[in-house]
């Protein structure tokens, strides 16, 4: 076999064993940086938390590429290798914005890998995780194969001596496919199983994707230092040791027929311009989104703060290491010269060229870090991306129901041997070819086409699930067939007629004349083709479709991860029957472990005891919990199937994600979502209005609650719905009902009792709600409950003047869990409603009663007054009557008495008068004791008759203005004779003009005649008698009106006089103060009574001064006509 | 008194004592005086005669003096013939009601035989001016 | 003086840094030095490549000083 055959074939000799000792201890040395790291990190003392070492990490970024590749490279093509390493220092000024944003996404939605922070950011699309997966397992494979190709050529270089003479012969011939050992006989394959082995050991003993691996990356940091310390000494070793430093080098080449155009690029089209920049896009896009760095920059972060230091201590990493590549190369071609296939080992071959054992061999342990590193870390970020993206994915559609957590780690490692095994395949297959050495820049174009969904994913929002798919599908099936084809037909796998006139001979589709592109580097074509393709796809179909609501939420999540928001979650969902925590627990710790399901759980709640928490949560945080499990299977299995595991589980308990009646929910949607949503809202907030003027515009309690039901019906959808109120006998009856049996309607009359939920609910005045009708411990209820069909129900108190009155209740029979937390609030305000609307229609009622009674009481007391008014009315009538009898007496008295007496004093004139002829003087003096005595019988007749009237009050008086002085002239007339008669002197003493009096001119007549007769009487003959009238102007005597002006009329006689001890009972009836003085006198005894009567009723008051033997004055006062001012009328 | 124009008076009173006193005192006054004992009798005997006054009792049987009174006032030729009434005075609002009916005046029951005379002489010296 | 490093402060001269640092490494401006001559002894365009990478890794240690002692 030929001397590269021979180079692979594992060999037991002492140098093989030896180097084989000295590579596996150093792996376990690595292992046991590993192992310390993580003990420190168990006991809280991470060595790995630290920026320097983050930014070690990063430089996983240099491979056996870096190490041996680009001295190759410079031996070809000059500087262009350098534009590798100055990409990331360019994209490393950004890092400040992109990488700590996605670090803050990838953190707070435990990201696990870059096909997961795809996925999750297009809505936890898994069909987008699994090809972002399978595009980078095949764009990594090749570059497992480089380093191990490296690994395993270099190792033979170090065991194979007779390999070292004459190193020009390891000319690297294109080689067909590699055909020839066994595996199991190649170095290449056993070095493949180490690596996994370390992988697995450093990468997958927890299955918690999503937490660090702090061994692994403390021991890429240590694999960092040794490769740097590795390459810096054999650098030094050339510069300065072989060389005169720098710039002895750099002059010696520059004085170089050959090498001196090396200095220089663009001289060929292997390093134009053209490439020259595309390499530095390839290389800014491929130190974040190759998986490996953007496993070691984003998911091991430990804090975002390192990012700071990291951003310029990469660059200075790659600075350093890349300062001596140059100084290498350019020695190894002074040195040894020969073809750039060999150059690739110059870090090696001038070691063992000048005999440096232990250098090569630290050369050797330096690249074997670099290509471990890569490989260890790309094969357990491939294979997470594996186990979540294409795996669990699979295992759900399959509905595998096993226990998870136990298969998923052995899962993961089996996927990090598988990848390396596909690495090794390719090797294997490919062999030496020319695709191998060019694989580096390759799988960098394939990390770039993910670049514009990740870069939209983090600023445009607008950015959808099907664009990303249309973008990445583009990219890689542009590269694929600008890049891939090619190579295969480089390596002899496809007929070259493909690349020189195009697949059956179209020449429009030449893989690297696309389009008939020409003028473009390999490269340079291919980006241009997949990446703008990619880009123009991306924004295209982004554009033109739409987005879900779970695309838009999760865009919203990435692009305003900085945002302060109060509230991510919207709470317009929720999980209608939300599992019970310990059934959570179980399913969690079917991919977690028990351990981990547990402490979330504890985590979440705040404490080890939250068995029971569940029935306290509101939706919102039921929403939560569900979250951070959906986050923490998501840690183990990646974010798209958790999603799918987590919708599953809750469709397996017979729960939907539904929308319920948010009313008072925050309008956390925007714009663009909530049309709906408004519409939902007004009709809800429609809801309240409506029942609140059902309320208001009836006062019939039966009506209020019919139409409160028909609403619940109507608008939610309820199947059963019922108010019951409390009767006068303490029973608890339904009053109005909706969609009750009628035998559950008879049965359900109660008291209100404990054992019921109507009862309770009426007791204790809460609302109830059970949400799953066949977990309740009311036996009681179940029974009725189940026998109905119900499967939740609400019941809400009623209360009316803060006294219950009954309970409304609504049930569902379609589902647990039917009302939501917003519902019940609404539930309770209709209730209230309810408890107004009949709390009205009640004191309406008591009021309706109450004014009955009032009526009642009225009528009753109508009809007494009545009584007693028609009582009355005949009382009256009875007066009236005895009132008329009375008067008709008085007037058949009068004139039945005084008709005799006319006859008889007339008769008795007439014949005194000689009429009837002449008589002698003693017939005339009988006649006259005749009619002396008539005319004393009738003056007594006529005082008893006015005196009767008087009594009874019959005796009729006009009072009005009156000429006094007419009265008294007509009176003094008829009197004088009796004046004359007796031979009295009569005066008569008054003012010029006497006002008017308010009397009656006859009984005025009567009072004078009565006094001037009485004076008359009781004076003996020549008697003085006067009469005096005038206005009385003194102080007025009592019993007359102050405010009024009297008339004084005085009679006076010096007559008999009276005794000062008769004066009292002068005014009596009867009386004549002396028995004999009537004899002498006559009188009736009545006058001074009628008189004093007949002045009272002038309003007038009488008064008599006297003494006894010398005469009387009678003095009655008559009120003076007044004017309306107070002024005396005047008569003229 | 003209002896050629003795003034008639009719009288009209049913109590006979009191009609014929009438009578008696007026003739000897030289009045003419005619008496009847009812309304009746004194509204045919006005067809015949043509008194210059008419007393008048008021409490007469059947139709009553104000009746009378009335109905004398209708016919036109005694619609100015002065009628005194004779009132007892009795009942409230006699001597209104008298008045009312169309008498000129009215005197109260009893008469004062010795005044009496006069007072018919002023009413008829009145009525005749 | 401090008012210029005032300046700096603000978040948008990684913008202009970028893409000023972009500019530099590419054509047209390589072409000056991609061109056969020494400076103190050295190849222009190598001195060029070395000096300006390890002045842009200054550049990107006083800004990211710069902005971890942000006011």
């Amino acid at each position: 076999m030929s001397l590269r055959e021979r180079e692979r074939i594992i060999d037991f000799n002492p140098r093989y064993l030896l180097i084989a000792g000295i590579s596996v201890s150093y792996l376990l040395f690595l292992f046991a940086v590993a192992y310390y790291a993580d003990l420190r990190k168990l006991r809280g003392k991470s060595l790995v938390d630290n920026p320097y070492i983050y930014a070690l990490t990063l430089a996983v970024y240099c491979s056996s590429w870096t190490f041996y590749g680009s001295v190759g490279e410079v031996t070809n093509t000059g500087f262009k290798f350098i534009t590798i390493y100055i990409g990331p220092t360019l994209t490393a000024f950004a890092w400040g914005f992109i990488l700590r944003k996605m670090i803050r996404i990838s953190k707070e939605n435990h990201i696990t890998s870059i096909a997961d922070f795809i996925s999750s950011r297009y809505g936890k699309c898994s069909y987008l995780g699994a090809l972002v997966t399978i595009f980078a397992i095949i764009g990594i494979m090749p570059y497992i194969a480089l380093q191990l190709k490296s690994i395993s050529s270099t190792f033979e270089l170090l065991t194979h001596p007779e390999l070292r003479p004459g190193l020009q012969t390891l000319a690297a011939i294109p080689d067909a496919s590699y055909q020839g050992h066994p595996f199991y006989l190649e170095t290449a394959f056993y070095i493949s199983l180490v690596l996994a082995l370390f992988g697995a050991l450093f990468g997958a003993r927890h299955l918690d994707a999503s937490e660090k691996h702090e061994g692994m990356a403390a021991a890429i940091a240590t694999e960092s230092i040794i490769k740097l310390i590795a390459f810096f000494a054999v650098g030094l070793f050339v510069t300065y040791g072989l060389f005169g430093g720098f710039k002895d080098i750099l002059s010696r080449i520059a004085h170089h027929e050959i090498y001196r155009e090396l200095l220089l690029i663009n001289t060929s089209a292997a390093n134009s311009y053209q490439s020259w920049f595309t390499t530095i896009i390839l290389s800014m896009a491929a130190i974040m989104f190759l998986p490996r760095q953007f496993h070691m920059a984003v998911i091991e972060n430990q804090r975002e703060e390192h990012i700071n230091k990291a951003m310029y201590l990469l660059p200075l990493y790659l600075f350093l290491i890349n300062l001596f590549v140059i100084p290498i190369a350019f020695g190894g071609l002074l040195e040894i010269g020969g073809p750039s296939s060999i150059a690739d080992n110059y870090v090696l071959t001038l070691p063992l060229l000048h005999s440096q054992q232990s250098l090569s061999v630290l050369a050797f342990i330096g690249g074997l870090s670099a290509a471990t590193g890569m490989v260890v870390v790309s094969s357990v970020t491939l294979s997470t991306m594996l186990l979540n993206n294409l795996i669990m994915p699979l295992l759900l559609i399959l509905k595998v129901k096993a226990d998870l957590s136990f298969w998923l780690i052995h899962l993961k490692r089996l996927g990090i041997l598988l990848i390396i095994l596909l690495g090794y395949l390719f090797f294997r297959i490919i062999g030496d070819s020319y695709m191998l050495v060019n694989m580096g820049l390759i799988s960098f174009s394939a990390a770039i086409q993910t670049a514009p969904a990740i870069i939209g994913g983090l600023y445009w929002k607008k950015g959808t699930r099907h664009g990303a798919i249309a973008g990445l599908t583009f990219g890689f099936n542009f590269w694929f067939y600008t890049m891939m084809i090619p190579s295969f037909v480089y390596s002899g796998w496809l007929p070259g007629s493909i690349l020189t006139k195009g697949p059956l001979g179209l020449w429009w589709l030449n893989p690297i004349e696309l389009f008939g592109l020409t003028g473009f580097d390999f490269y340079s074509h291919s980006l241009f083709w997949s990446l703008s393709s990619n880009i123009m796809a991306y924004l295209a179909v982004s554009l033109i479709g739409s987005q879900d609501e779970i695309g838009r939420r999760q865009a919203e999540r990435f692009v305003d991860v900085f945002k302060p928001t109060i509230d991510r979650f919207v709470q317009e969902k929720r999980y209608a029957n939300f599992p019970a925590l310990s059934e959570l627990e179980k399913m969690m710790a079917r991919f977690i472990g028990k351990r981990k399901a547990h402490t979330t759980l504890v985590n979440f709640f705040a404490t080890s005891d939250y068995t029971d928490k569940l029935a306290q949560m509101n939706d919102q945080q039921r929403m939560q919990l569900a979250a951070e499990v959906e986050k923490s299977i998501a840690g183990a299995v990646g974010s798209s199937a958790a999603r799918i595991i987590c919708d599953t589980y809750m469709k397996a308990l017979g729960s939907e994600m539904e929308n319920v009646f948010d009313i008072f929910g925050k309008i956390s949607l925007s714009l663009e979502a909530s049309q709906e949503e408004l519409q939902q809202r007004i009709k809800e907030l429609s809801v309240l209005y409506e029942a609140s003027r059902m309320v208001a515009s009836s006062l019939d309690p039966k009506q209020v609650m019919n139409d409160i039901l028909d609403l619940l019906v109507d608008k939610f959808r309820i199947d059963n719905c019922s108010v019951r109120l409390l009767d006068r006998d303490g029973m608890l009856r339904i009053k109005a009902q909706r969609g009750l049996r009628p035998e559950f309607v008879k049965n359900s009359e109660r008291q209100p009792s404990m054992e019921c939920y109507s009862g309770e609910c009426f007791l204790t005045g809460k609302v109830i709600h059970v949400s799953d009708a066949e977990k309740i411990d009311k036996p009681v209820s179940t029974n009725l409950m189940t026998g109905q069909g119900i499967k939740s129900f609400v019941q809400a108190p009623i209360f009316s003047e803060k006294e219950i009155i009954g309970v409304l209740s609504a049930s569902s029979m379609k589902e647990k869990g039917y009302f939501s937390d917003k519902f019940i609030e609404l539930f309770k305000t209709l209730a209230q409603q309810l408890g107004v609307a009949i709390g009205t229609a009640r004191l309406y009622d008591q009021l309706a009663r109450f004014n009955k009674q009032l009526e009642i009481k009225v009528a009753e007391r109508t009809i007494a007054l009545e009584l007693k008014s028609i009582e009355l009315g005949q009382a009256n009538t009875e007066l009236k009557e005895l009132d008329r009898l009375k008067s008709e007496f008085l007037a058949n008295m009068s004139h039945e008495l005084r008709t005799p007496m006319n006859s008889i004093i007339g008769y008795t004139q007439l014949l005194i008068d000689g009429i009837d002829g002449p008589i002698n003087e003693e017939q005339k003096k009988s006649l006259e004791t005749v009619e002396r005595n008539a005319t004393n019988l009738l003056a007594l007749i006529n005082d008893i008759l006015d005196l009767s009237k008087i009594e009874a009050g019959k005796m009729t008086i006009s009072l009005a203005p009156i000429s006094f002085e007419t009265v008294l002239d007509e009176t003094l007339t008829t009197l004088f004779p009796l004046f004359e008669h007796k031979q009295q002197h009569f005066s008569l003493k008054k003012e010029e003009s006497l006002p008017e009096v308010i009397g009656d001119p006859e009984k005025l007549r009567q009072i004078l005649i009565n006094l001037l007769n009485n004076a008359i009487k009781f004076t003996d003959t020549a008697g003085e008698i006067s009469l005096t009238a005038e206005v009385f102007r003194g102080a007025l005597p009592p019993g007359l009106d102050p405010e009024k002006h009297y008339l004084a009329v005085a009679v006076k006689d010096n007559g008999i006089g009276i005794k000062t001890e008769d004066l009292e009972r002068l005014f009596g009836e009867f009386i004549q103060l002396d028995a004999s003085s009537s004899r002498k006198y006559g009188g009736t005894g009545l006058g001074l009574s009628i008189t004093k009567r007949l002045v009272e009723m002038h309003h007038g008051i009488i008064q008599v001064d006297s003494r006894y033997g010398e005469g009387s004055t009678f003095t009655f006062f008559l009120p003076l006509a007044e004017e309306e001012e107070g002024e005396m009328k005047k008569v003229s | 008194m003209d002896e050629k124009n003795r003034p008639l008076i009719l009288v009209i009173e049913d109590n006979d004592d009191n009609r014929r006193l009438v009578i008696k005192v007026l003739g000897s006054r030289d009045y003419e005086v005619v008496g009847v004992t009812d309304g009746r009798q004194a509204l045919a005997r006005l067809d015949s005669i043509r008194p210059d006054l008419i007393l008048m009792d008021i409490n007469l049987p059947d139709m009553d003096g104000y009746e009378v009174t009335r109905q004398i006032r209708r016919q036109k030729d005694f619609a100015q013939l002065p009628i005194v009434a004779l009132t007892a005075h009795a009942m409230v609002g006699d001597e209104e009601k008298s008045l009312a009916a169309g008498c000129n005046a009215y005197i109260t029951k009893p008469i004062n035989v010795r005044t009496f005379p006069q007072t018919i002489a002023a009413i008829l010296k009145e009525h005749r001016s | 003086m401090k008012k210029a490093i005032h300046i700096l402060y603000k978040k948008e001269w990684w913008v202009i840094f970028f893409i000023l640092g972009f500019f530099l490494i590419n054509y047209p401006i390589i072409h000056i030095f991609n061109k056969d001559f020494m400076i103190f002894g050295y190849p222009a365009f190598y001195l060029y490549l070395m000096l300006g990478w390890f002045g842009s890794i200054i550049v990107i240690v006083i800004y990211a000083w710069l902005s971890s002692h942000r006011p």
